[in-house]
């Protein structure tokens, strides 16, 4: 699904899901109780949120600062470094590696910005074969899918589907049973572990300081594609990078809480550089992803959104995201944090219905552990694409014609007399307003006007009590 | 056993792992109970100072137990892989573990062991008393004073899990599905 296509999209979901919004709802309703009893455990919750914003803050100010540091440390620790300016480039720097080597295939960790980057089927063009090796990510790959949430890969699904998908894709007995199908992944995917050349992970932070790459998994597929193979090939994000080792325990310990409610992720996984003995990775590769990064930090009012260490939370609270899962936003990132990163990231014109799929109810900035104020960011794209984008100008002009109508009460009490005429008259008294008449009926207007009522009253006023 | 370890014994419980508590006199006899109730035959061995110490060959002879040492450089690499992911445990050292979420940090060094607390099914560790502290904040402080801060290394909590089918959660997926502590008195 596209992301322009937004609006469509949402349609097409809601007609495939006739029973109601499940599983969505579950699952997310289920991730966000399990964050809010870890919240709770700490006292000084409130506290901490603030300190670790102030922190992700302070790294996104030093970013060139600490990527010189980087430079010296990754090349001192013996871990390669390459630049990718956009997706393209970032696609043929992985290309490059695997082909200097003479290999074939690659086990891949989960990470959303090798979703960006679309690396899998540029692989396969190249006949390399990526293998997704998180078992929500093998599950979405065999279903030939995109992700439908930033942590939860295949939440979109049912067991009997996944059971369904195994049985027809692995020619095996069809089992719905999540440990079963777990055991299943686990052996099928052993085998490619054991005779793995090449691996590739997504970097949750690289760490200013001692030029690690830190990496978060639970299943432990994160740490065999950076210790089994030969080659490691780690994907960072210009802006996921952090001061210190001290930042990072709070970073991990905030990301694990706010994604999953663990108090910490089962790994931790620090990668250094090569394997010092014989056994592991004899070389380790760096791509430090731009891909639109850097123009988001030029942009000042924009800026705040690159603090988010994609942990997911806001979509699990966004009342929007509950009813659709993550498909209908389209591209790689969906939910509240998606409704800024799309326009932000690929352009106004690619997301132009992102920042308006949105109540602005705010549970988003109130559970973002980075504190990101995504109400005030959707309300800033709001107005930059009513103010750029042809198309969207029509709700521009209706704002200020309601502004318009409300700055004079002539003018309100002329409107307002117009429409309770008008209405009398309407075919079944329903004002067709697109996009908001689909299953609501305009309210009936009251037969006269208040301040009528209030300046025609009989008692002469209730200032006299 | 003190306030700290009894914490640690909850948090751990909660994270499906086990806790065992053993005076440094008693650590063969205990080892030997923990082979026996888990079934474990086979065993990976990391070469952190601890685990060497714990096992010297003198003392596990006649014991009927299979062990899988860290191939020496530039031997036996190729096979070392594949026994490994098929003995019932491998066991490590930690620099320390934090009682207020049950996290182990491991060291690595050379060669590299990382996989052996990663193939086996049932990972043992041994830790030292004097190195259970608080939470994950005194755990990197703890790694900051040992001088190994310029390695790789892997914090673990409990037993590899997914919870990726409708949420529920399953242990034992690419990691171990068993996870042992040993803390020595």
């Amino acid at each position: 699904m596209s992301m322009r296509d937004f609006k469509k999209n949402i349609k097409t979901v809601i007609a495939e899901r006739p029973d109601g919004p499940l599983p969505y709802k579950k699952n997310t309703v289920k991730a966000v109780r399990a964050r809010n009893l870890r919240k709770d455990e700490w006292p000084d919750f409130q506290e901490k949120r603030a300190d670790l914003s102030r922190k992700r803050i302070d790294d996104i100010e030093h970013l060139e600062e600490l990527h010189e540091k980087l430079r010296e440390k990754w090349a001192a620790n013996g871990i390669i470094a390459h630049e990718a300016v956009d997706a393209q480039s970032a696609r043929e720097t992985v290309l490059n590696i695997l082909q200097g080597h003479g290999i074939n295939k690659i086990l891949k960790s989960k990470s959303m910005l090798s979703e960006e980057i679309e690396i899998n089927p540029f692989l396969e063009q190249h006949g390399i074969v990526p293998f997704e090796t998180d078992l929500g990510e093998y599950i979405v790959q065999l279903r030939g899918e995109h992700p439908s949430h930033i942590t939860m890969p295949a939440m979109h699904l049912t067991r009997v589907e996944i059971g369904q998908l195994f049985a027809e894709k692995l020619g095996i007995e069809y089992t719905e049973d999540p440990s079963e199908l777990t055991q299943i992944a686990r052996e099928t995917l052993r085998k490619e572990f054991l005779s793995s050349e090449a691996g590739m992970c997504g970097v949750n932070f690289a760490v200013a300081e001692t030029g690690h790459l830190a990496t978060v998994t639970n299943e432990g597929n994160g740490r065999m594609v950076t210790s089994t193979p030969k080659v490691v090939i780690a994907l960072l994000g210009w802006e996921r990078v952090t001061k210190s080792l001290g930042n990072l325990s709070m970073l991990w310990q905030f990301l694990a809480r706010s994604a999953t409610g663990q108090k910490t992720t089962v790994y931790l996984n620090l990668t250094h550089g090569p394997a010092p003995g014989p056994v592991g990775p004899r070389e380790v590769h760096v791509i430090i992803v731009d891909n639109g990064r850097k123009s988001l930090y030029a942009d000042e009012e924009l800026r705040p959104v690159l603090r988010c260490i994609r942990c997911g939370a806001c979509l699990n609270t966004c009342p929007v995201y509950q009813q659709l899962g993550g498909h209908p936003y389209g591209g790689v990132y969906p939910g509240p944090i998606g409704k800024v990163l799309a326009p932000a990231l690929y352009g106004l014109e690619e997301a132009p219905d992102h920042p308006f799929a949105s109540s602005l109810c705010g549970a988003c900035e109130a559970i973002c552990p980075a504190s990101i104020p995504l109400p005030e960011l959707m309300l800033l794209l709001r107005k930059r694409i009513t103010e750029n984008i042809p198309g969207k100008a029509s709700e521009q002009k209706i704002w200020s014609l309601f502004k318009y109508m409300m700055s004079d009460s002539n003018r309100y009490e002329q409107a307002t007399a117009l429409a309770r005429t008008a209405q009398r008259f309407w075919p079944g008294r329903d004002f067709p307003v697109p996009g908001w008449s689909t299953g609501r009926t305009s309210p009936t207007l009251a037969p006269k006007a208040f301040r009528d009522l209030f300046e025609n009253r009989k008692d002469g006023g209730a200032d006299d009590e | 056993m003190n306030k700290k370890l009894t914490q640690l014994r909850e948090v751990l419980v909660e994270l499906d792992a086990t806790l065992v508590v053993t005076k440094a006199d008693n650590l063969h006899t205990t080892l030997e109970k923990v082979f026996k109730q888990n079934h474990i035959t086979s065993l990976a061995l990391s070469n952190d100072t601890i685990v060497s110490k714990a096992f010297l060959v003198k003392d596990w002879k006649g014991s009927g137990l299979s062990m899988l040492r860290m191939p020496k450089a530039g031997k036996g690499i190729e096979t070392w892989r594949e026994k490994l992911a098929e003995t019932d445990a491998g066991i490590t050292g930690a620099v320390g573990i934090a009682v207020e979420t049950g996290t182990a940090l491991l060291p690595t060094g050379d060669p590299d062991p990382r996989q052996v607390s990663l193939l086996p099914l049932h990972h043992i560790m041994l830790i030292e008393k004097k190195n259970v502290v608080d939470n994950v904040a005194a755990l990197f402080e703890l790694w900051a004073n040992s001088d190994s801060q310029d390695r790789n290394a892997i914090f673990v909590s409990g037993p590899s899990r997914t919870a990726d089918i409708e949420k529920e959660l399953v242990l034992g997926v690419h990691g171990p599905g068993k996870v042992t502590v040993i803390i020595i008195e």
